[in-house]
């Protein structure tokens, strides 16, 4: 990896499954890109494609599952020109379906516009959502 | 990190609310982030500004919200039927240079809404 910075452009949180979990995510991410040294735009949209995907994985909760969580990890990495980008994971609760819910599956809508790539990947203890954002110039060093 | 929630405000302060009456318009400042956590309020706030209202336009003002999630368009879409349906004309206030604008856009709301830049141009339509 050309940026050493890369081996730290890790985020992870385990989330309760309550909207209040949403200023928590925001915050974080902001503040995670904002020291990775992403444009403001991009950052916002991070930001947003998160939060909806949160919002969805906390709306379909099933009441089955007290005290779930929803975990989100994110990665950032240089594809080889030295752009950037990041890789956030996003998983709800065992019963949870990325589809659409709140405000007719705007939402989901919402997601696609902010990033580049999204999908999802079934594992053994459920689905996780897997967005790719858009990419953001490399790192450059002030001599 | 303060225990689970990382030290973040509870949703009261996450968004607060203030009316105001202003020539002759029901006034709603809106101020901070609104999401899932806080739109019921903003929601029910709405809603009993424009049965208040007594046919005056509500103008909810959202230049000081910072975030604005898919949810809280929802509601906004919802405030604006509830406002047709009772002929009371709902204005938002929507400043063109902060970041909310983007999403309005994006989900098409500039052409459902009444859009204004600035409290006094929603005052004076």
């Amino acid at each position: 990896m050309a940026y050493p910075e890369d081996l730290d452009a890790v985020i992870s949180m385990v989330l309760m499954a309550d909207p209040v979990s949403l200023s928590v995510v925001r915050q974080r991410f902001r503040r995670w890109l904002t020291t990775l040294r992403w444009p403001e735009q991009e950052i916002d949209d991070v930001v947003m494609a998160v939060n909806e995907a949160v919002t969805n994985a906390i709306e379909q909760i099933h009441p089955s599952e007290i005290g779930a969580e929803v975990r989100v990890a994110a990665r950032q990495y240089a594809e080889p020109d030295g752009g950037r980008r990041v890789l956030v994971a996003v998983a709800g609760g065992k019963l949870w379906r990325p589809e659409p819910a709140g405000f007719r599956g705007q939402g989901l809508l919402m997601i696609h516009s902010c990033m580049d790539d999204v999908g999802v990947s079934r594992e053994h203890d459920g689905i996780t959502m897997m967005m790719t954002s858009a990419k953001v110039p490399p790192l450059t060093y002030e001599p | 990190m303060n225990g689970f929630l990382g030290g973040m405000p509870p949703a009261e302060q996450l968004m607060t609310l203030n009316r105001d009456d202003r020539d002759g318009c029901l006034v709603l400042i809106v101020h901070g982030e609104v999401d899932l956590s806080t739109g019921s309020r903003l929601m029910e706030a709405g809603s009993e500004a424009l049965h208040q209202a007594a046919g005056r336009p509500v103008v909810l003002d959202l230049s000081g919200v910072d975030f604005l999630s898919s949810s809280g368009m929802g509601l906004l879409v919802a405030l604006h039927d509830e406002g047709r349906t009772m002929r009371t004309p709902l204005r938002v206030v929507v400043d063109e240079t902060r970041s909310v604008i983007r999403p309005i856009r994006t989900m098409g709301l500039d052409e459902v809404l009444a859009l204004f830049g600035s409290l006094d141009e929603a005052l004076t339509a």
